[in-house]
């Protein structure tokens, strides 16, 4: 009696990919170059930005009058000063910790609560469920930014009132795409027979259901990360994020932006600063993605 | 008579619809869906209870019901006379393992991100075997009892094809030690050569583990070779029940009679001639009176307005049917009404 194909068992083989692109990754990578692409740069950026007092000397805030929107590569300033004399180089790489900090505090936070929230209602059903997706639907009816601005004007500008609000304000996305998830995995077989094998509720729920709901959840947080890091620069840029002095790519860009046409290095640096740590992220979603989703 | 495995007594399962404005300013009652109502069940150890019917019939309802995955509006399910809800909860769980599934879509029913001999395993250890030794040895044997070799437990669900995975399904019912599985469609998804083996599997761990089934299909002939009994069900309630060998020598409800004439079958002339016209009825505003008497060749005035009763009819079978009105089991059951060609258009009276 044949039970399976043998030709149908093995793993199918990965698709082709340029061999120029296999050769210089380690050998895990290969065939998932994003990940591994952005995972590097995320790591290239957080070593440079966290290890700032090994790559300069100078200090991110520190004003130097007879140094004022020195030219980048001359005077011993890297990339140049600001208009208070500040090395723009320092203040890149000291600036960049606040906003990996938005990036990781702010998100794994609301990945967390968001997703348990969502899951233990989808789960729950019933009008507790209810009750909790229109919460959801309460504030996915506020424009998110007003929302955060709102929260932010409320408590007062400051690193740990911005957390605050991206907290409050963006564990709704997560809670809606595991509450979705929760809901359809919940009439999978697999979560139906485990219900009647006498699985306990959280066995289910983080056994189960769990593993289909983290790729989504995962890859929805890198999309959130970068959102999380222009949020935190557009707070800065309009002047209620991370008051002065303290050095953030936001703030930075719009402290540069009265010298666009003769010092637009000011904005530009740390406005690509800000996209490839974008493109990080988004590399290290998509690659997450394929890693998390399961070879079925 | 002992304590039948399992009972179902007056089981009913109805859905109300929201209500409308109109009910609501009435304070009317909502309609409901109707989808199991009034069904009784009996499973005896060992046997095997078919339950089939069209789409739409309930009876996906009623195996949802017997798992206890849905509470019913009316009426329990009793396993060895006792019902899991008002036993200790110790003993409910053990009920409540007796009790396992297997399901129709072998491509929802394992996770896909554990190994089979994983997935398994937790059944065991959520069963309090905590020896990993153990485990593995009875999830190698579990293996070995669906036809498996056991280093086939490192395998992931995405590498077997769809009646393995039905393999390792019914594996993993059997970890729990069930008494009785309720199979809901478990082979309708797959290839007939395929559905043949399941089939073949399920029989022979019949008689190996001594297991109950409630196998529930639309599909007959599978029901003619494993069922010992057969309950039709018809927008939620019984037609016809009894046992499987007088049900297809001689069924007496007209609906089991256009079942089992449309069904192909070898050594059974076809033929056509009671065959039912027509869609089912909307399951939410079934018919009144007897709730075939749209699609019936034989359809009389009583069955517009009475609902029959189950009644005893010939060879130990129940049928709720006027034409076996006040009849009782006699062995007279060539008199019954032979299927007359339906004139389509004006239903035909016998």
């Amino acid at each position: 009696m044949t039970v399976l194909d043998p030709a149908q068992v093995g793993r199918d083989a990965a698709p082709r990919r340029a061999r120029w692109l296999a050769v210089p990754l380690p050998r895990a990578a290969r065939g998932r170059p994003a990940l591994y692409a952005g995972a590097g740069l995320l790591l290239v950026i957080s070593v440079l930005c966290l290890g700032a007092p090994l790559f300069t000397s100078y200090s991110p805030t520190e004003i130097d009058a007879l140094a004022v929107l020195v030219t980048p590569g001359s005077g011993g300033h890297l990339l140049g000063t600001d208009e208070f004399g500040r090395d723009l180089w320092a203040r890149l790489l000291y600036g960049g910790r606040y906003d990996l900090a938005i990036a990781f505090g702010a998100t794994t936070v609301t990945l967390v609560v968001g997703t348990a929230i969502g899951m233990a209602s989808a789960y729950a059903g019933g009008w507790v469920d209810a009750v909790v997706m229109r919460i959801v639907d309460l504030f996915f009816a506020f424009p998110f930014i007003v929302l955060v601005i709102a929260i932010i004007a409320a408590l007062g500008p400051s690193l740990r009132n911005m957390f605050i609000a991206l907290w409050i304000a963006s564990w709704v996305g997560y809670a809606r795409i595991a509450h979705g998830q929760t809901s359809s995995a919940s009439r999978y077989g697999y979560v139906i027979a485990a219900g009647c094998l006498g699985y306990s509720r959280r066995r289910i729920l983080v056994r189960h259901v769990l593993p289909s709901v983290l790729p989504f959840v995962t890859v929805f947080a890198m999309v959130d990360a970068v959102g999380n890091v222009l949020l935190g620069a557009s707070l800065g840029f309009l002047g209620i994020g991370i008051p002065q002095p303290t050095p953030e790519w936001g703030s930075m860009i719009s402290g540069g932006q009265a010298y666009v046409l003769s010092n637009w290095q000011l904005s530009l640096i740390p406005g690509l600063a800000l996209v490839l740590l974008g493109v990080a992220f988004s590399l290290l979603g998509d690659g997450l993605a394929d890693l998390l989703r399961a070879k079925g | 008579m002992s304590t039948p495995l399992l009972e179902a007594r007056g089981l009913s399962k109805h859905y109300p619809f929201p209500r409308t404005a109109g009910q609501w300013v009435r304070r009317a009652a909502p309609r409901v869906l109707r989808a199991v109502d009034d069904v009784d069940l009996t499973v005896e150890s060992g046997r095997t209870v078919g339950v089939v019917g069209e789409t739409g019939s309930g009876k996906s309802t009623l195996g949802r019901l017997l798992l206890r995955l849905e509470r019913p509006t009316a009426g329990e399910v009793l396993i060895d006379g006792v019902s899991p809800e008002e036993a200790a909860p110790a003993r409910a769980h053990q009920l409540r393992r007796d009790v396992q599934v297997v399901l129709q879509d072998p491509y929802t029913s394992l996770n896909p991100y554990l190994t089979i001999g994983s997935a398994i395993e937790e059944v065991l250890t959520v069963g309090g075997m905590t020896s990993h030794e153990e485990r593995r040895a009875r999830v190698a044997e579990l293996l070995e009892q669906v036809g498996f070799p056991a280093v086939w437990s490192e395998r992931k669900p995405g590498q077997l094809s769809g009646g393995g995975r039905q393999r390792v399904s019914i594996a993993r019912a059997l970890a729990a030690g069930p008494r009785l599985i309720v199979a809901d469609e478990p082979v309708s998804a797959l290839d007939v050569s395929v559905q043949a083996q399941v089939l073949n599997l399920f029989q022979r761990l019949q008689r190996e583990l001594d297991l109950a089934y409630v196998f529930i299909t639309h599909d007959l002939a599978v029901l003619e070779r494993i069922a010992d009994s057969v309950v039709v069900l018809y927008l939620g309630r019984v037609v016809e029940t009894g046992p499987a060998d007088a049900l297809f020598a001689g069924p007496g409800h007209p609906y089991t009679q256009a079942l089992l004439n449309a069904a192909p079958a070898l050594g059974r002339s076809r033929s056509t001639s009671s065959a039912v016209t027509g869609e089912l009825p909307d399951p939410a505003s079934p018919p009144a009176g007897c709730t075939f008497h749209t699609r019936c060749p034989f359809v009389m005035d009583v069955c517009r307005t009475t609902r029959p009763a189950l009644t005893p009819i010939a060879g130990g079978l129940h049928a709720a049917c006027h034409l076996h009105a006040g009849s009782t089991p006699d062995p007279q059951a060539a008199s019954r009404p032979q299927p007359v060609t339906p004139d389509p258009g004006t239903p035909a009276t016998p």
